[in-house]
């Protein structure tokens, strides 16, 4: 009981933190997932809590939840869209970083080759949610966000694969390529097999039902039951969870009222923020200074290799694949925000943790592991927006940002009247001076409304975007008024459920206009 | 007095389109009405069942640039009018032609908003055939 109060009150104190973090970086445009490192770093200079970060915490755990919610959000459109390119960076592109990191080093620190191709394979799996999260907020092309998204769902997979074939040729001492190449292609085949079928299986079940607690829990189900069924029989129990999380991402919504699938996006949406948190604010509790500091050589190394690798990986694949003839179609500038933007997390820290005790150099593996990890989460995550920026791949149309700053000022300019009037009422301002400030700002406002009238007259594109926001937004308010309706108890709980369905239709339906008219590459 | 149909749907091709159409009917004295077309085609095979309200929302959304095409032809001088209908968007578009007798058509050339044609080169084609053998001219705004 005690053992179990005190993990309770360590979780709670945990999430505490986290939302702590995510408020303090809302005003600084920092990566949250690089914040919540560097504060579990800092907390542990005071103390360092008893919590044991296993690789089944990590793996079992954690990763389904993660994997499957951005499985799950990415359509199979985009992802046919970039398949060769994604293919390229998760299967080859895993095997060729494992192996430059391999050899740099098993020079460099002087590593067996064996234990160094250990190394190499745990280190390939790429962790990018710190960068993809300044993707949506500066409005960086969608297709190169699936590209990077996709790429790690899929290298998370042959990257465990990978090292487990790695592992064992070290613990066993022998290894045979044709028996590597035959189990890494059961594995990954069959795990994909496994998510197909189960997800195939789930979405038909959530086609019979419309009860969004029922169709929740059946995602969470499949989430976690992919992944350990896979296990169960051998096979990649990641890559069983991603092929799970876009079947059923692409085909269940077909069979879900749009009430569930806002719920089920906002549930699973909530749980990888959730998830994240805890794994990247851990990674930071976890890590030991005075250990990194004491084999910053190595770890030096580790970094060069995975850079090194990650540039050959990117820039090399993609030539051969176009002089092999294959349409990559990856710009050169995408190419770099895809080299920069190869951190490393969770998953490395899962595979390197799990690490039998009796492989040698074992807390070597470790410590480079971590430094490495900490490298790019700190040093990659922090200056992608910088590069961003620099590539050109931030840009907003003009009249874009005309009108942002036109109805920024217009807002500011309402609020400012509002209050006024408030000052008023509550009797302390004279009638001279309301009069005049009022005036003031009714001249700022008449003048803002026509240059806002101007500018839609010169750029007719931002009618329809206004537009159809300003019925959204009218929706979701007609929704949180239904839902203010039923808890003052105005109307009955079937009445509210059956009207929220109606405004729910609705948004939905406004989705499917807008995505109808967004343009494929607007980075390009 | 002739009468031209615009067929528009929003957007910076249709501001041109719509500028061309304000023009004709200030240089020819001609009566004009702006034509939008709920297509709601665009919804997924997947969803069909959400058609119906995606047709409402389109709707909608047609009537208000309706109201902002109509306004931008008030500030050149010129009367117009508007219609949003629900359909596919070349049938109905015959059917209006007849149904209101008009004289001229005109319409921007249909493009995505990446650019690319919508509607193959035969089928706009097609579609442009058939006004014509109504005995009505067409003018079509890149």
């Amino acid at each position: 009981m005690h053992e179990f109060i005190r993990i309770e009150t360590l979780v709670i104190l945990l999430l505490l933190v986290v939302s702590l973090v995510a408020l303090a970086v809302r005003r600084v445009r920092f990566p949250y997932t690089v914040a919540l490192v560097l504060v579990g770093l800092i907390i542990t200079f005071e103390e360092r809590p008893e919590f044991a970060l296993t690789p089944e915490l990590i793996l079992a755990l954690f990763v389904p939840p993660l994997v499957f919610q951005a499985a799950f959000h990415l359509e199979i459109s985009d992802l046919r869209d970039n398949l060769v390119a994604i293919l390229i960076l998760a299967v080859p592109g895993v095997l060729v970083c494992a192996l430059v990191v391999a050899a740099v080093v098993a020079f460099g620190v002087g590593l067996s080759l064996s234990l160094a191709l250990v190394f190499g394979a745990l280190i390939s799996a790429t962790d990018p949610v710190a960068v993809v999260a300044f993707f949506r907020t500066l409005g960086v092309a969608r297709r190169l966000a699936v590209a990077v998204e996709g790429e790690s769902l899929f290298n998370d997979g042959t990257a465990i694969v990978t090292f487990q074939i790695a592992l064992a040729a070290a613990m066993t001492g022998s290894f045979s390529p044709v028996a590597g190449v035959l189990h890494f292609v059961w594995v990954a085949v069959g795990g994909l097999g496994v998510g197909l079928a189960l997800g195939f299986t789930v979405s038909r079940l959530i086609a019979q039902v419309d009860d969004y607690f029922i169709e929740i829990t059946l995602t969470t189900v499949l989430a976690y039951g992919s992944y350990l069924l896979a296990e169960q029989l051998h096979v990649s129990g990641v890559l069983a969870v991603v092929a799970a999380g876009i079947i059923c991402g692409n085909i269940g919504p077909r069979g879900m009222s749009p009430t569930t699938k806002i719920v089920l996006y906002n549930f699973w949406e909530y749980i990888a923020f959730l998830v994240n948190s805890l794994v990247f604010l851990l990674i930071g509790l976890r890590i030991d200074i005075p250990q990194l500091l004491d084999n910053l050589g190595p770890i030096g190394v580790a970094v060069l290799g995975v850079i090194v690798s990650r540039a050959v990986v990117v820039y090399g694949l993609g030539l051969l694949a176009r002089l092999l003839g294959q349409r990559v179609h990856l710009p050169i500038s995408w190419q770099h925000v895809l080299f920069w933007g190869g951190l490393r997390g969770a998953i490395s820290l899962a595979l390197v943790l799990s690490l039998p005790a009796t492989l040698p150099d074992r807390q070597l593996l470790q410590v480079m592991a971590f430094g490495v990890v900490l490298f790019t989460l700190v040093g990659q995550g922090t200056t992608m927006q910088v590069l961003l920026r620099h590539l050109g791949l931030t840009e907003r149309p003009s009249q874009v940002v005309d009108r942002e700053l036109q109805l920024g000022r217009l807002y500011a300019a309402q609020a400012g009247q509002r209050r006024l009037a408030d000052l008023r009422r509550d009797g302390l301002l004279s009638h001279e001076i309301w009069a005049g400030l009022r005036d003031e700002y009714a001249r700022t406002r008449r003048q803002l409304a026509s240059d806002l009238r101007d500018l839609f007259a010169q750029h007719a594109d931002l009618e329809r975007e206004v537009l159809l926001r300003a019925r959204r937004e009218a929706l979701q308010a007609e929704r949180g008024a239904l839902a203010d309706a039923l808890r003052k108890g105005l109307i009955a709980e079937h009445v509210y459920r059956r009207l929220a369905a109606e405004t729910d239709q609705r948004l939905e339906a406004l989705a499917i206009i807008s995505d109808a008219e967004e343009p494929t590459d607007p980075g390009e | 007095m002739g009468h031209i149909l615009c067929a528009t749907r929003g957007g910076e091709p249709s501001r041109r389109t719509q500028e061309r159409a304000i023009n004709l009917a200030q240089t020819r004295g001609d009566r004009l009405t702006f034509v939008y077309v709920a297509d709601t085609g665009i919804t997924p095979p997947g969803q069909a069942a959400l058609a119906e309200v995606v047709g409402d929302e389109l709707e909608r959304l047609g009537h208000r640039l309706m109201d902002i095409a109509k306004a931008r032809a008030r500030e050149q001088g010129v009367v117009a009018f508007t219609v949003v209908r629900r359909g596919q968007v070349q049938p109905t578009l015959l059917a209006m032609l007849s149904q209101m007798q008009a004289t001229t058509l005109v319409m921007g050339a249909p493009r995505a908003p990446n650019g690319e044609e919508q509607v193959s080169r035969h089928q706009i084609s097609s579609f442009l055939d058939e006004v014509r053998a109504l005995g009505i001219e067409v003018v079509v705004v890149d």
